[in-house]
């Protein structure tokens, strides 16, 4: 089965972990949301130049911030972006960039309404 | 485990999960220092203007210009930083860096994403493991001035202040250090009464020996008839016309 666009248990996760603070995790959200597009920017921009590094920078930066929010196929993404980029095999990063954006559209839109929704942690704040 | 608290410096070139580890250790009750890169960090971890030092650093791996890797080499290369635990950041699969970063003296690693419990287990075990160490260091650095008082006693050049701070100690240690200082206070006061006894005994002597050179004069048969003859002589010399025979 493949990884849902959101899983909410991280963001719980993530919720807890800067103590309850739902305006403070809404933030978080909006800079996450934010840094997503300048992040894909950078690896267009990385492979147009053929800079291998920076290539793997935003992939990896991809990997970990989405981890972290929850979006787990963006995340994956993200994961063999930087392993093909670790080989030098940036057409296969290129061949993964077109369905990185779209996901990262699906991730804001469930993203959105999953914190407007409120989130609520395991000691019942939200 | 403890509760410790502590001054803890977050090094990551991403803003959020800065942000993230930031509100996370806040909330557990450390002060934060960031750094965006290896470079800033070093810098942050030389400075000692302010003299609070850091205890713990949380280091991601995956940095622009300086990596994690050359930031824990030149932070254990540090004669002044060694002993500070660093605790590397990493994405649970990355075992390989793991595995590399312990073995160039990480303390541990902290997996991403960030889980409170595990971050508050990981930063305690760490502080905890620096203060025993600090207190091991300080104990080993006052281990060392006993030493060094030991020679300043030989070479007669030792100064009870150099024991301050050892001797107020409530272990085995600070008992060693006053009884040091005791004896030490012991052996000066008898130099002391030694060098009084001798100045009195040269006293004595030089008395002694005057006495003799007075004797070896005022006990020749020279000297006995000279007296006899002094009244007569300063007749004399108050009347030239008395016959000096």
């Amino acid at each position: 089965m493949p990884d849902p666009t959101l899983d909410t248990a991280a963001l719980v996760d993530l919720l807890e972990t800067v103590g309850d603070d739902p305006e403070f995790l809404a933030e978080l959200i909006d800079t996450y949301l934010a840094d997503g597009p300048g992040l894909l920017a950078e690896l267009r921009a990385g492979l147009s130049s053929g800079d291998g590094a920076a290539v793997r920078r935003a992939a990896h930066t991809l990997k970990s911030t989405s981890a972290t929010f929850g979006a787990t196929r963006l995340a994956a993404l993200g994961r063999e972006m930087e392993a093909a980029a670790d080989t030098g095999d940036l057409a296969a990063v290129a061949s993964r960039v077109e369905t990185a954006e779209t996901e990262f559209a699906a991730v804001t839109i469930e993203l959105r309404a999953t914190a407007g929704a409120g989130i609520t942690s395991r000691s019942g704040a939200s | 485990m403890s509760d410790a608290r502590g001054r803890i410096l977050v090094v990551d070139d991403t803003a959020l999960n800065r942000a993230i580890l930031g509100r996370a250790l806040r909330g557990q009750g450390h002060e934060v220092v960031e750094a965006a890169d290896g470079r800033a960090a070093l810098a942050i971890l030389s400075e000692a203007a302010d003299g609070r030092s850091i205890d713990v650093v949380l280091l991601d791996i995956e940095m622009p210009e300086m990596d994690g890797y050359e930031t824990l080499h030149r932070i254990k290369a540090d004669e002044r930083l060694h002993d500070l635990p660093v605790i590397v950041i990493s994405a649970v699969d990355a075992l390989e860096s793991i595995v590399r970063c312990i073995e160039m003296g990480a303390a541990d690693y902290l997996p991403k994403p960030f889980n409170a419990a595990i971050l508050h287990a990981r930063v305690s075990t760490s502080l905890d493991a620096k203060r025993l160490r600090d207190l091991e260091l300080e104990y080993l650095e006052q281990v060392d001035r006993l030493t060094a008082a030991a020679s300043a006693v030989e070479e007669g050049a030792f100064e009870p202040a150099t024991l301050e701070g050892v001797s107020s100690r409530e272990d085995a240690l600070g008992q060693l250090a006053r009884t040091f200082q005791r004896m030490a206070d012991e052996v000066r006061a008898r130099e002391d009464r030694l060098r009084a006894e001798v100045r009195e005994l040269r006293i004595e002597i030089d008395t002694v020996r005057q006495a003799r050179k007075v004797s070896e004069i005022t006990e020749t048969d020279f000297f006995r008839d000279l007296r006899e003859r002094a009244p007569h002589l300063r007749r004399i010399v108050d009347d030239p016309s008395v016959d000096p025979r």
